[in-house]
């Protein structure tokens, strides 16, 4: 469980002081247990155009410890909100790291063993027309046949 | 079936033949075998000639011809210390011996002549031996017990091998350094003295000690009939055998060598005092000093190599006639002739690169340079700037014009300028090489010359990992390109004294400065070029975070320009990413950390960011329904890798793309059961790592790639604090055909027009030139329609094919591989490589095929006679003409 601590108006002022001054606003994460500390930082200038929208990532490794957090401005959001507005609203989210990709080996040897058995169980049927299936030797026929026909009457003439 | 075959034809068709014609071997690519810096050395009679057999600290057992120092044969064993370190060398009737390994022990007898294998004997130990020892067919273990030594001695021959007679030693102390052998004597150092024993009496006995004040027991050495030792004060004390005692001779100041009455002495022309107040020589002599019967003879270095470490010598029949080897510091091995003329020298220094940097050498001639050659980019469209860009290039063109032609008026235009070749398309440039020998070298990269050398008395442990490489930082200012003077910038731990920044021109190996830091360092970094700033600053990160730039000039800099963030990994487990705050006068600078990232019970055991130089030359690529899906191409972002161990004791791989700016993981993935060495690469939107799987036995490689998605949104800048695109990560894992990846890179060129290629150098010394769209995440399924497929993508197959012509270096086996580095040349189809290991391998290679390049075998003779045909033939036919016409108007 994630607890916040908002600060109030108070914060407000200190927002608009750090966007004047081109500074960061930053945010600490503390765990409990004694595990250290989590930092990550926003834009204080955009986090006021959105009205203090914000969504803070917190990344976990597979085992489940908390490595880093992001804060996030949720400008998206800025106009649905209105401005100016005098508290945080924090969506937490946390992910989690995923398993790495391993090599797709079986869909492949899947793919072989159809192929082989494909080839056991005998030759596909080629269910194609005859012209379709021959048209390569056909037509050079056809051609050299044109050609000759043509040339033919003249030669006799 | 026919599909397959089909789509081997189409991926051997699409990614090219990239083999060599028989011809072409040699023409683009050197190779420099080297062995690495001598241990031990022994000269045989092998043959007509004598020949030296070494043993070096990588493990290799050579034997170099005694006349020009060429290598003859030479046997790397494992890389481990554990199977492959050789213990000893010796000689036994017309073979030579190597005994090697720690506990399960190699005894090998060699043919001198060519290294073939002539016999193999294996021995099981209990324990390592502290000590080996070979006396002709006598071989000694030492074991060092607390109680005292074990000497346990083998006999072998060319077919037998017994076990020979175990004797107790005991000592009063247990802290033995070295031992040596002196025919039947065993020698050791402990931190009072020496002691010493008889070897191969049976019956138990006591070592008798010799005590010798502030002895360096790792000095301990055997020469000859000699034993000698120094002492931390220079001097060394010799002993000798006489009647089975050891008794010490007087203290000189010189090494002895083998040969009696070959002295030979470096004096130290400047002393130094570290921290601690203890004295230390900051600068030895240039010369080496021969005594031979009192008479001087001086040997003149042609560069400074640091401490002479060890002399070898070989005396002939005629005592005036011998050969003096000497070992320094640097690795090299210098081979001096009685008259102090050297034979040869190896650069053994090479064989331990740590860092190692292209710099482009440039396309001006110096003498004619009218100040920069690239002006400033900010005001580049300023009328004024064109002008004057326009007015200086008209007048080089011209001030090359005159030289052309005065050039060819004194017919000199056939004389080759040698001073640093200067080859207008940039294929040549100074690899720039700094060795855990502290020797910075520079060489051409076009012949592998070496052109300059300067020393550094640096220091190097031997951690291993992440924290190693931030031993020494080799880092480039200015290249010759940019016209004015290139400058690099060394900063390394003095072997004495705190960090220390050298400063150096690195085309010609000149020396700036060379000043202390006056600060722990943690970290050093190359920070971008300002526009009005000449030379890139460097940012000095020190472990209180105390940080400075320098220049001093370059904090004003840092005021006015973008912000910047660096990144500190203050602990192995941790990360953390801190903003550069100049103070608002002055020129202090401070770091504030803004993100952070915590790895707990893992490892970072790299963090890869994108080269530097690299640019991308499209921003999206085409789908198969003509859409464009556009490239998420974020400079600051990095592949992270750490390793952890599980629960049940195997590594586990955590993969993170951080971006360093503001610390967001765009992705993390873990691969479990899995063994190094890890391998990672990221360039443009890409990334590829590879790692051992241990579970399947075999190599993999897992692609990612990341994309904006369908839509840019903007084009023209990146911010990575303003961005709010989440990339999507294609990602897909490959088997590589190679199961031991040394060194994994990418190629990169000029404008990045060129495809790329992976290049994955394997432990057995190839380096396989990859296309990465083999190893596309996007590949599609096996069953996709063809119309369904995007152009120039082959279907999914999860091994990656091995083609031999697309082994680059193709039979030139690189031993030892470290590391591959690629930088661009001046042609953008073409790919500096230099591959560095017990082995230097320099090539050049065209990812696309040269298509920028005219063919080898162009025949310019061919062309102009077709040209000079032409115009002659429209010449006469002209003429023909006009007579026709002239006979035609008078009919």
């Amino acid at each position: 469980a994630v607890h916040q601590e908002l600060q109030g108006p108070e914060s407000y002022s200190g927002l608009q002081k750090l966007c004047d001054k081109k500074e960061l606003y930053l945010v600490k994460l503390v765990s409990e247990g004694g595990g250290g500390e989590l930092q990550s930082f926003a834009a204080p200038c955009a986090l006021l155009e959105a009205g203090l929208a914000e969504s803070l990532i917190v990344h976990l490794d597979w085992k489940g410890n908390m490595i880093a957090i992001n804060l996030n401005v949720r400008s998206e959001e800025a106009p649905l909100k209105g401005r100016n507005r005098d508290k945080f609203d924090t969506k937490v989210v946390m992910q989690s790291m995923e398993n790495g990709p391993t090599p797709d080996t079986a869909a492949f040897i899947q793919k072989m063993e159809e192929e082989k058995a494909r080839k056991l169980s005998g030759e596909t049927k080629d269910n194609r027309s005859f012209f379709a299936k021959y048209w390569m030797y056909i037509v050079p026929v056809c051609i050299f046949m044109a050609i000759n026909s043509a040339a033919g009457p003249e030669g006799g003439r | 079936m026919r599909e397959l075959v089909v789509l081997m034809i189409l991926m051997l068709g699409g990614s090219g033949v990239l083999g060599l014609y028989e011809d072409q071997a040699y023409k683009f690519d050197w190779r420099k075998q080297l062995i690495g810096k001598v241990e031990d050395l022994e000269f045989l009679a092998a043959g007509v000639d004598t020949a030296i057999l070494v043993r070096t600290q990588k493990n290799v057992l050579a034997a170099l011809d005694s006349d020009d120092g060429k290598l003859l044969w030479r046997h790397k064993f494992e890389d481990s210390a554990e199977t492959g370190k050789i213990l000893a060398i010796g000689r036994l009737n017309r073979n030579v011996v190597s005994v090697s390994g720690s506990s399960n022990i190699f005894l090998r007898l060699w043919e001198p002549l060519h290294g073939a294998l002539v016999q193999e004997h294996f021995i099981k130990l209990a324990s390592a031996p502290t000590h080996a020892h070979l006396v002709d067919n006598n071989l000694h273990f030492v074991f060092v017990k607390p109680n005292g030594m074990d000497i346990v001695t083998y006999t072998f021959d060319t077919k037998k091998f017994t076990e020979g007679s175990h004797k107790k030693v005991s000592t009063e102390t247990t802290e033995v350094e070295k031992c040596v052998g002196l025919d039947n004597l065993l020698v050791c150092s402990t931190p009072s003295g020496l002691i010493y024993t008889q070897i191969n009496s049976k019956e138990p006995s006591k070592a008798e000690m010799i005590p010798v004040a502030d002895i360096q027991g790792s000095t301990l050495a055997r020469r000859g009939t000699r034993i000698q030792v120094e002492n931390s004060a220079g001097s060394v004390s010799t002993f000798k055998v006489e009647n089975g005692k050891l008794v010490k001779q007087a203290d000189i100041t010189n090494i002895v060598s083998e040969c009696p009455g070959v002295e030979v002495k470096q004096e130290c022309s400047e002393w130094g005092t570290d921290s601690e107040g203890n004295k230390y020589c900051a600068q030895y002599a240039d010369n080496i000093l021969t005594r031979f019967k009192g008479e001087e003879t001086t040997v003149k270095l042609a560069s400074y190599r640091g401490k002479l470490e060890a002399v070898w010598s070989e005396c002939g029949a005629d005592p005036q006639a011998y050969q003096l080897i000497l070992a320094f510091q640097d690795g090299g091995l210098v081979s001096v002739t009685p008259r102090g003329n050297i034979m040869f020298t190896r650069e053994e220094g090479l064989t331990s690169v740590h860092k190692a940097e292209f710099v482009n050498i440039g396309f001006e001639d110096k003498s004619s340079t009218f100040g920069p050659l690239y002006l400033h980019h900010e005001n580049m469209f300023d009328p004024a700037t064109l002008a004057q860009n326009f007015i200086n290039r008209m007048k080089r063109h011209i001030l090359q014009l005159r030289e052309f032609i005065s050039s060819l008026i004194q017919l000199k235009f056939l004389e080759k300028n040698s001073a640093a070749t200067l080859d207008r398309f940039g294929l040549n440039k100074m690899i720039v090489i700094a060795t855990e020998h502290n020797k910075l070298y520079g060489m051409e990269s076009i012949s592998g010359k070496l052109m300059w050398q300067l020393y550094f008395p640096g220091r190097f442990t031997s951690a291993e990992g992440f924290e190693s490489k931030s031993q020494a930082y080799l880092l480039i200012q200015r290249d010759g390109r940019a016209g004015g003077e290139a400058q690099a910038v060394l900063i390394y731990a003095h072997a004495h004294s705190v960090h220390h920044m050298m400063t150096f021109d690195p085309l010609t190996g000149k020396m700036i400065s060379n000043e202390p830091l006056n600060m722990h360092l943690d970290q050093a970094l190359l920070l971008p070029e300002f526009s009005d700033h000449e030379i890139k600053p460097i940012l000095l990160v020190g472990k209180d975070g105390n940080v400075a730039v320098h220049p001093r000039a370059a904090a004003e800099c840092l005021r006015s320009g973008p912000p910047l963030f660096v990144l500190s990994g203050p602990t192995n487990s941790k990360l953390v990413g801190s903003k550069v705050v100049p103070s608002q006068e002055g020129s202090g600078v401070s770091l504030v950390p803004v993100w952070s990232l915590v790895t707990p019970s893992t490892e970072i055991v790299s963090v890869k960011t994108r080269n530097p130089i690299e640019r991308v030359h499209s921003a999206g690529r085409v789908l198969a329904d003509r859409s464009v899906l556009f490239k998420y191409m974020n400079p600051n972002l990095a592949l992270v890798a750490a390793q952890g161990t599980d629960s049940s004791a195997k590594l586990f791989l955590n993969i993170y793309l951080l971006d360093m700016v503001t610390g967001k993981v765009h992705y993390s993935a873990t691969h479990k059961k899995v063994l190094g060495p890890y391998h990672t690469v990221h360039s443009e939107n890409w990334a590829v790592y590879s790692f051992y799987n241990e579970k399947a036995r075999r190599a993999e490689l897992v692609s990612l790639e990341m994309y904006e998605g369908k839509t840019q949104t903007n084009a023209t800048v990146f911010s990575s604090i303003e961005n709010k695109v989440i990339p999507l990560v294609e990602r897909q894992a490959y088997i590589l055909p190679v199961s031991d990846v040394r060194a994994l890179k990418e190629t990169v060129t000029e404008q990045g027009i060129t495809s790329k290629h992976l290049l994955i150098g394997s432990a057995v010394g190839n380096v396989l030139d990859l296309p990465l769209h083999l190893v596309d995440p996007r590949r599609p399924p096996l069953d996709t329609p063809a119309g369904m497929r995007e152009p120039g993508i082959p279907p999914y197959i999860p091994e990656l094919p091995m083609p031999h012509e697309s082994i680059m270096n193709y039979n030139q086996t690189i031993l030892g591989m470290k590391d591959i580095l690629t930088s661009p040349s001046g042609l953008e189809s073409t790919t500096l490589v230099f591959v560095h290991g017990l082995d230097l391998y320099g090539t050049r290679i065209t990812p696309s095929k040269g298509f920028d390049l005219l063919k080898e075998d162009f025949d310019y003779i061919m062309i102009s006679a077709v040209i000079l045909g032409l115009v002659l033939a429209s010449y006469i036919t002209r003429k023909l003409a006009q007579k026709k016409m002239l006979t035609k108007a008078w009919k």
